[in-house]
């Protein structure tokens, strides 16, 4: 199915007369090959090419077009021959009326011949400031072949220079064409253009207010980057939030500042709460400052209120402001008979010494042996009291008491340092 | 019946420890009586229905020539937390 062409059906005029016997040569777009045109809808019977004018300055018959192709379409005197010396008219990027299948090109010509200046700078004749304006993306063929990238500066003297930013490549003497985005870069038709281009190309225009996204760095590979703040729904944006992602587990770096073990970084006031994996799977967690490793800080959980739990289990409800300790071992036991432990927490065993003589093991040491152990005797075997004789990291002795030593039923020791 | 460890205190009577329920699942009674038993001390592993009438407890006696199911280490607690590190 062919579609009739826009240019050429009607009669065509040379000074005011019909130009009879003219010539309407079709080219393919942008180009000096001949394409084919046709006297009827269904694209069957070709036209000559070039078509020569009737009497009247007309085609014998209609022209038709093939449907999804563009033409450039000459227009040249009777006397002129392929390829037109002299064409009277020409215009390129012909479609056929209502040709749905030609798709729009995303890149539009310039319409001006540019001159190379440099690797990053050509001119272009008169004020081509408007066209080629700052952060609008262009496309240039060059010795190498097609070059992309965006215009960092536009400025008009006797010539526009136009400064340019290439996502690869360079421009050379070999500069023969520039082509424009289709989308400018000022009052832009795209809302979030600025996620669209790249090296933060995009005027404070053509940014919207809470769709801001600059500079982006493909180089780095890192789109968020150098002083970018970042906000997440309504929230005002932090200045320096980093997040990182090594593959490494480890333990944290005690010095320096490098530190592969990091899987995820938020640093504020120049101290950072950085996260990793042991290579078992458990987690850490270490606030430090960020230009020394070797200054480590605390974290505070629920620090205006509220609990903190473990599998689902709410581990302490405090109140007030003074410090909590917490219990480094336990074990309650029955000291009468064959020595019945009945449940511990870091203790390994008890021995028993004697009568009313135990010792309890801890599985891991405490830091020193200036801890304090509470130990309470049960009612059964007489004993009311007890006494501590040896303190160690490892264990402490004991002794439950009457007037002497006594064996007891119920022992309880808990130890807090 | 539940296993312990015996050896001959300084007092010259005899010490035994019961280990807990906890270590003994995570260590074994080999590496606890290594660990619990006082340094360079002999001990033996038996079962704690071979112990004696503890009305007596205080006269226990033990000849050091049975005690032959190794001797206390050097070391004295676990360290376990590495472990769960790395």
């Amino acid at each position: 199915m062919a579609k009739l062409s826009p240019i050429g059906n009607n009669a065509q005029f040379i000074n005011g007369d019909p130009a009879v016997g003219a010539k309407l040569f079709f080219y393919a777009a942008g180009s000096s090959t001949k394409q084919t045109t046709y006297t009827d809808e269904a694209g069957l019977i070709p036209q000559t090419n070039p078509i020569i004018l009737d009497s009247r300055g007309e085609p014998a018959q209609p022209i038709w077009l093939t449907e999804g192709l563009s033409y450039k379409v000459v227009f040249t005197s009777s006397t002129d021959s392929d390829p037109p010396a002299s064409p009277i008219w020409d215009v390129d990027n012909v479609d056929g009326i209502n040709d749905a299948s030609i798709t729009l090109d995303q890149w539009i010509a310039s319409g001006v011949t540019p001159t190379y200046v440099s690797a990053t700078t050509f001119t272009v004749p008169g004020d081509q400031t408007t066209a080629f304006h700052a952060n609008r993306r262009i496309k240039a063929l060059v010795t190498a072949g097609t070059v992309y990238g965006y215009i960092s500066a536009s400025v008009f003297g006797a010539l526009t220079t136009v400064t340019v930013v290439l996502d690869s490549g360079n421009l050379d003497t070999g500069l023969s064409s520039v082509q424009l985005g289709l989308i400018t870069a000022t009052n832009t038709s795209i809302r979030i253009i600025a996620s669209m281009v790249a090296d933060g190309a995009v005027s404070t225009a053509a940014k919207v207010a809470d769709t801001i996204i600059t500079p982006a760095k493909l180089t780095t590979g890192r789109p968020f980057w150098n002083s970018t703040s970042l906000g997440f729904g309504t929230d005002t944006p932090y200045t320096s939030k980093t997040t990182t992602v090594h593959s490494t587990a480890g333990t944290p770096a005690t010095s320096g500042t490098a530190d592969a073990a990091v899987a995820e970084r938020l640093t504020v006031a120049n101290v950072s709460v950085d996260k990793g994996v042991y290579a078992s799977g458990r987690h850490w967690i270490q606030p430090r400052a960020t230009a020394n490793f070797t200054t480590n800080f605390g974290i505070d959980l629920c620090p205006n209120g509220g609990t903190v739990g473990i599998n689902g289990t709410e581990i302490a409800t405090i109140s007030g402001t003074a410090p909590l300790y917490m219990c480094r071992a336990w074990v309650n036991f029955n000291g009468t008979g064959v020595i019945a432990i009945r449940a511990s927490g870091n203790v390994t065993s008890i021995t028993d010494n004697g009568v009313g003589d135990y010792t309890a093991n801890f599985t891991t040491a405490l830091p020193d042996a200036n801890y304090a152990a509470v130990i309470t005797p049960g009612a059964g075997g007489g004993a009311y009291g007890t006494r501590v004789s040896v303190t160690a990291t490892s264990s402490v002795r004991f002794q439950t008491t009457t007037s002497g030593v006594v064996d007891t039923d119920i022992i309880s020791v808990a130890v807090f340092r | 019946m539940s296993q312990a460890i015996i050896y001959k205190n300084d007092e010259s009577g005899v010490s035994v420890i019961y280990p807990t329920q906890e270590a003994l699942e995570l260590y074994g009674i080999e590496a606890i009586a290594l660990k619990d038993v006082p340094h360079g001390k002999p001990f033996k592993i038996i079962d704690s229905s071979e112990l004696p009438d503890r009305s007596k407890r205080n006269q226990w006696d033990v000849d050091e020539k049975n005690l032959t199911d190794g001797v206390g280490a050097e070391y004295s607690t676990f360290e376990v937390e590495n472990a769960n590190q790395d």
